[in-house]
């Protein structure tokens, strides 16, 4: 875990240096980071111009929703999938050796070693506008809510990365998967929506199989309503077997993965 | 189409936040006969007019290969637009079907008429010349701002509202209608879906098409000026 953090830390150095090699350019994707949540909050604005409610669920609540799901992907976008997606480059072009014959762990590696520094800004002014919605809709804030709100969040993030990693790992097989990280966006997109909103065929696809359910409305519910002891368990027990899972799974492809070039 | 499934997925990542789309304005109660056909129209139209002119415009200059096409006997725009067809035939072989498939599925009840779509078929094309002009102009700047990473993403986000993806172009607020409709996306994306379903009344055709025309001309004028004095700050290492 020491030795996880050390490494974390210094790729987090490398990688904000290299950024600010380009200021321009990371001043500009960061407000471009923003302008797509503040869009998304403009569109629920319009949607709630025709409608009082989604299935139950008022404006404050949907923005609050989309507020949430922008902080969770922005975690996952930080330093968890910026690597993975790269997987197949790395396949490709043969340097995913160079992180093999590394005495570390080399998923810890992939996952870890490159970063996006813009997407840490709207990470954090994701968490200072669920901290103001919050405050404004008058919910009662205590540590235990808090607690389980971290908690849901973190492990929902953590849960959609084995998942997003699953599917990255076909690319030992398949190739190329370049443009996968835009898939892995696009699939998210539902959980700025109210789950009950859809259909439970849909459902079942698109909030639990891919577990977007608990980066935005199992967290926003516990904001309102306080812990849910069987969403916790839940969240508890997605996040570990969808670990264990896509682990098994890259052992499984590394066996089959023969080097282009070293 | 060396790597089909690349193909596939970006045909992909392109229908689930239009279908997302659909279906919230459909919760809203929205008129039904024309959200549905809309959307499933965007996914389409968006394929057609897309453009990658920008991004390949924008690598020649930063890895300098613009250099050995400029030394060729024909402008190097021929080879911009060629693989931009080629992109286009890839992801349409794909699309196509997709939205087939869902229209029989959905079974849109819709007014679509062949008249409507002799209507929209030349601003189907008009769009696409915009919106090729426009970006390849975006990319052109890369001699100035080093990369068009930061201009590509600002495009999105401003695609994202003014095109009409996320909410159905005519469904926004007037006030911010009358910003937007300066602006070319409209003209792109959203306004020969317009003219497909029947939305636009006879004046508003005539001025939709006036507006294309007018940004084709300014696009194609300001590249020609663009592309002469970008090439003075061009500079490529090794060869």
């Amino acid at each position: 875990m020491k030795k996880a953090l050390i490494l974390f830390f210094g790729f987090f150095k490398i990688n904000w240096m290299q950024e600010a090699e380009f200021r321009v350019n990371l001043i500009i994707n960061s407000l471009m980071e923003l302008w797509w949540s503040v869009l998304f909050l403009f569109f629920s604005q319009i949607l709630f111009g025709h409608i009082n409610s989604i299935a139950g669920w008022h404006k404050n609540e949907v923005m609050l929703l989309i507020v949430t799901r922008s902080l969770a992907m922005g975690l996952l976008r930080a330093f968890l999938m910026p690597g993975v997606e790269h997987l197949s480059e790395r396949i490709k072009s043969g340097s995913l050796d160079m992180l093999l014959t590394k005495p570390v762990s080399a998923r810890l590696l992939l996952s870890i070693s490159e970063q996006n520094m813009d997407t840490y800004i709207r990470t954090m002014v994701s968490l200072i506008l669920v901290v103001v919605l919050t405050i404004k809709m008058g919910f009662d804030l205590s540590i235990i809510k808090l607690l389980s709100f971290g908690i849901v969040i973190i492990l929902g993030v953590f849960s959609l990365y084995n998942v997003f990693f699953i599917m990255n790992t076909t690319a030992f097989w398949l190739t190329s998967l370049f443009n996968i990280g835009h898939l892995n966006n696009s699939l998210t997109d539902v959980a700025q929506f109210p789950p009950e909103a859809f259909e439970a065929r849909v459902r079942a696809v698109l909030l639990y199989l891919v577990p977007t359910i608990f980066i935005a409305a199992v967290p926003v519910k516990i904001l309102m309503n306080g812990p849910i002891l069987s969403s916790l368990f839940l969240v508890i027990l997605t996040a570990t077997v969808s670990y264990v899972i896509s682990q098994m799974f890259w052992n499984f492809a590394l066996k089959h993965y023969s080097s282009a070039s070293s | 189409m060396a790597y089909r499934l690349g193909g596939l997925m970006w045909v992909l990542n392109g229908a689930i936040p239009m279908l997302v789309s659909m279906f919230v304005w459909n919760l809203v109660g929205s008129d039904k006969s024309q959200i549905i056909p809309y959307y499933l129209g965007v996914i389409l139209i968006h394929r057609i007019t897309q453009t990658w002119s920008m991004g390949e415009i924008s690598d020649r200059i930063k890895d300098g290969t613009l250099a050995q096409t400029l030394l060729r006997p024909y402008n190097f725009m021929f080879g911009v637009f060629a693989k931009d067809i080629g992109h286009k035939a890839n992801r349409l072989i794909s699309v196509i079907p997709l939205v087939t498939i869902l229209w029989l599925i959905i079974k849109p009840s819709t007014n679509i008429s062949l008249t409507y779509v002799a209507i929209a078929i030349p601003a189907v094309i008009l769009g696409y010349l915009v919106n090729f002009y426009f970006d390849s102009n975006m990319g052109l700047l890369t001699n100035w701002t080093g990369d068009a990473n930061g201009l590509s993403r600002t495009l999105e986000v401003i695609e994202g509202l003014a095109a009409g993806f996320m909410i159905p172009y005519l469904l926004i607020p007037g006030s911010v209608r009358n910003i937007l409709n300066i602006l070319p996306f409209r003209y792109i994306f959203s306004f020969p879906l317009e003219l497909m379903l029947g939305q636009l009344s006879n004046i508003s055709i005539v001025y939709g098409y006036l507006i294309l025309g007018l940004w084709s001309l300014v696009l194609i004028c300001l590249f020609k000026l663009l592309s002469r004095v970008s090439m003075k700050y061009f500079s490529a290492n090794g060869g």
